[in-house]
């Protein structure tokens, strides 16, 4: 490959990111950003590869250095949607992306990224005609059909959902969306050996996707209560934005000062002292779980083995 | 050829060689005291070349101004008979949130900061040496030089 040339790093940078290779990605987009840095494609790609490592403020400057490059270009708004989604900051995401779908009405992507936006807000009829409209404008492309058996999932049309989540899988086997899907409504109907299967491919393609490792919860959760609680108390600490992680342990950590104070005043100074104690041991159990958490879960993906007829 | 960089991405000075893990700093910060935890901090964000180093800064000054604008907020409230004297120990905790809160802030954008720093195979220090000399030697000899009024409450 000649790596002279923007252009041949920039379709390296797509083949990486098909293969999950979003390091590569990254790297090779700044080489074609070095040889020309007005290029708007690869700003714009590197703003969704900055978006899915959660690198989200060099996230935004890419795709707003793309959009003041290329004012036009419906990629440029889709990236700056995608960042806006990532930052929770959902009506100027609907904006981009429509902004993107009129700028470009032949393309899915505009669409497909409304439909799953909707679809989060359970804007159902919304998010129908969106995926519909992907659909339509490009039928092969599977993410699209990964959408609509999440939206009959969400409808609770678990068999139109599984026949949809297999159909995709079929033809892309490592498509998340499809394997979350199929997790879910085989989950909820009941076959846990064979939802926790997806479940734990789905963690194993994608280990920073939320809604792979709740699926995987909910599987814990369905085999062992405790398990189950442990699991999620865990993914529920450590997911979100860093401002909710601080908001919620200094919460927690002046509700106890707070208690510990009140029995204190009330007399129960054994009491007050029990919770300072129970605190500490919160604290140092918060320094240690977040590797045991990372090392169960490993080992939970190295236990697995795709059945044949997978 | 001029690079590429990533306006997120850590650009090591000088100082490169002191770079650390946050969560050092930010533990001395509770173990030692503020003063020497967040000066710490400083350090940490020239040597790792943090792109975020004027955002720390700033909140390492909310997190002694809003310290020390709670403590006197609290005292005057005191003195105007406002609030009783058993009522202290739970106003503290006001100023401690906002103390916790900003440091906590200064943490996270380190955080990232040296996830990167790492990622691009910069090395760092361990910090544990310097945790316990400061535990052991620096916070009994330094802590009371600072006095009990609204200098030592903010900085210890």
């Amino acid at each position: 490959m000649n790596v002279d040339n923007p252009s041949s790093l920039i379709a390296l940078a797509r083949q990486q990111m098909l293969q999950g290779n979003l390091d590569g990605a990254i790297h090779s987009l700044t080489g074609a950003l070095s040889l020309d840095v007005q290029n708007v494609t690869a700003h714009a790609l590197l703003a969704l590869c900055l978006v899915e490592r959660r690198r989200l403020a060099a996230a935004e400057h890419e795709a707003r250095a793309a959009l003041a490059l290329g004012p036009q270009s419906a990629f440029a708004h889709l990236a700056l949607g995608k960042v806006h989604v990532a930052r929770r900051r959902l009506r100027e995401a609907e904006a981009s992306f429509r902004e993107a779908a009129a700028i470009d009405p032949d393309s899915d992507m505009p669409f497909n990224a409304l439909g799953e936006l909707y679809l989060h807000e359970r804007r159902m009829r919304e998010a129908r005609e969106c995926i519909d409209a992907a659909i339509e404008r490009d039928p092969d492309d599977t993410s699209n059909h990964a959408l609509l058996a999440l939206w009959h999932l969400s409808q609770n049309d678990l068999a139109r959902a599984e026949s949809l989540a297999r159909e995709v899988l079929g033809r892309s086997p490592d498509d998340h969306g499809a394997l979350n899907v199929l997790g879910w409504t085989e989950l909820r109907s009941g076959r846990i050996d064979s939802a926790y299967e997806h479940a734990v491919w789905a963690v194993r393609n994608a280990p920073d996707d939320k809604n792979a490792l709740e699926l995987l919860c909910a599987v814990k959760a369905r085999r062992s209560l405790l398990l189950g609680l442990w699991f999620r108390f865990n993914a529920f600490i450590a997911g979100g934005s860093g401002t909710r992680t601080i908001a919620l342990l200094i919460g927690m950590y002046l509700g106890v000062r707070l208690l510990s104070l009140m029995l204190a005043d009330f007399g129960y100074e054994a009491a007050a002292q029990i919770v300072s104690y129970a605190w500490i041991a919160f604290c140092v159990y918060s320094w240690v779980a977040p590797t045991l958490f990372q090392r169960m879960l490993r080992k939970e993906l190295e236990q697995v083995r795709l059945r044949p007829d997978f | 050829m001029a690079t590429y960089h990533l306006p997120d991405e850590p650009r090591p000075g000088a100082l490169q060689s002191a770079a650390t893990d946050p969560m050092w700093p930010f533990l001395s910060t509770m173990l030692i005291g503020p003063w020497f935890g967040l000066a710490w901090f400083v350090l940490n964000g020239f040597a790792l070349g943090s792109p975020t180093l004027k955002r720390e800064i700033a909140l390492i000054a909310l997190a002694l101004g809003g310290k020390a604008i709670a403590l006197l907020t609290m005292f005057a409230a005191l003195e105007a008979g406002w609030i009783d004297k058993s009522a202290l120990p739970y106003l503290y905790l006001v100023a401690v949130a906002v103390m916790l809160s900003a440091t906590y802030g200064v943490f996270m954008l380190q955080a990232r900061t040296f996830e990167l720093f790492s990622h691009f195979g910069g090395e760092s220090k361990n910090g544990v040496v310097v945790l316990m000399l400061g535990i052991a030697i620096v916070r009994p000899t330094v802590s009371p030089l600072l006095g009990s009024g609204l200098l030592g409450l903010v900085l210890r």
